[in-house]
């Protein structure tokens, strides 16, 4: 069964945005995509509107509210429990990544690629990965 | 995480081990791959301080100790977790109330068993490749 549930993407890189939505749309996948700048809003757009999606692909470092921090605020959040909502972690090469609190689930680090089609290909694998799970 | 470390599969199931076993051995990676019958085996092996693999690949039903149980164990030991190695479940019969139930917990994936080689052989692929592509995190 295909999911359709939203795919968010948060950076706060406003470029690197463009670049992953226009790789988004050169692969086949339908989910709607949500586009965050600020990890803050995207925490309280998904909570207002009790939207749980099929997977968070989010930068670590931002301001206010770092990626592990958006993780753990959502996964902690009763609104959410009964869903699973898998955070992939994008990263340029001067964040070393490592896990905040070992107890939560990140499915995965890949780093920032700044070519066009390595970024596409990143993209594909994540979400191809996550749609050949079994939905929860 | 450890890369180059082994790939753990297990499986109560001696059939499915065996066919698991084969279409590994058909995939480019180069890891060792380690095989166990039920969690108690791969927990006792963890406990070494020495063993640190890449990837668990572990069936839910099994006598003794379960999935869900072994990858408890795993998270409640420091050691253990402190080294971060994925965590990927595969099983046949897709029970969503359990998984429902776990999914809150730290896992890496959640996986139906198929019946068609060829389909298993690309999920396998598929899995083991994700987590070779990934930056290693510690």
């Amino acid at each position: 069964m295909e999911n359709l549930k939203p795919i968010v993407l948060i950076d706060d890189d406003i470029d690197y945005i463009d670049l992953m939505v226009e790789a988004y749309g050169t692969l086949p996948y339908r989910n709607k995509l949500l586009i965050f700048h600020d990890s803050i809003r995207a925490y309280e757009h998904l909570v207002e509107n009790s939207i749980a999606p099929f997977l968070v692909i989010s930068d670590i470092i931002m301001p206010k509210m770092n990626g592990f921090e958006l993780r753990e605020n959502i996964q902690a959040n009763p609104k959410f429990s009964g869903h699973m909502v898998p955070f992939v972690f994008l990263t340029g090469a001067a964040e070393l990544p490592h896990s905040s609190n070992k107890s939560l689930a990140e499915n995965g680090f890949f780093e920032k690629k700044s070519d066009f089609q390595d970024l596409r290909k990143t993209l594909d694998e994540i979400i191809n990965y996550h749609y050949n799970m079994v939905e929860v | 995480m450890n890369k180059r470390g082994e790939i753990i599969i297990v499986d109560d199931d001696i059939d499915d081990l065996d066919i698991l076993e084969e279409i590994y051995n058909m995939l480019p990676f180069e890891n060792k791959l380690v095989l166990f019958h039920d969690g108690e085996e791969v927990y006792s092996y963890l406990k070494d301080p020495e063993a640190y693999p890449f990837l668990i690949i572990s069936d839910i039903n099994m006598p003794r100790m379960n999935g869900f149980e072994l990858r408890d164990k795993v998270l409640s030991d420091a050691e253990i977790s402190g080294k971060i190695i994925p965590f990927v479940f595969i099983s046949t019969s897709a029970d969503r109330t359990m998984m429902k139930k776990y999914c809150r917990k730290s896992f890496h994936g959640y996986f139906e068993k198929k019946s068609d080689i060829t389909e298993m052989t690309n999920m396998m692929e598929r899995i083991i490749g994700y987590w070779k592509d990934g930056i290693p995190s510690d």
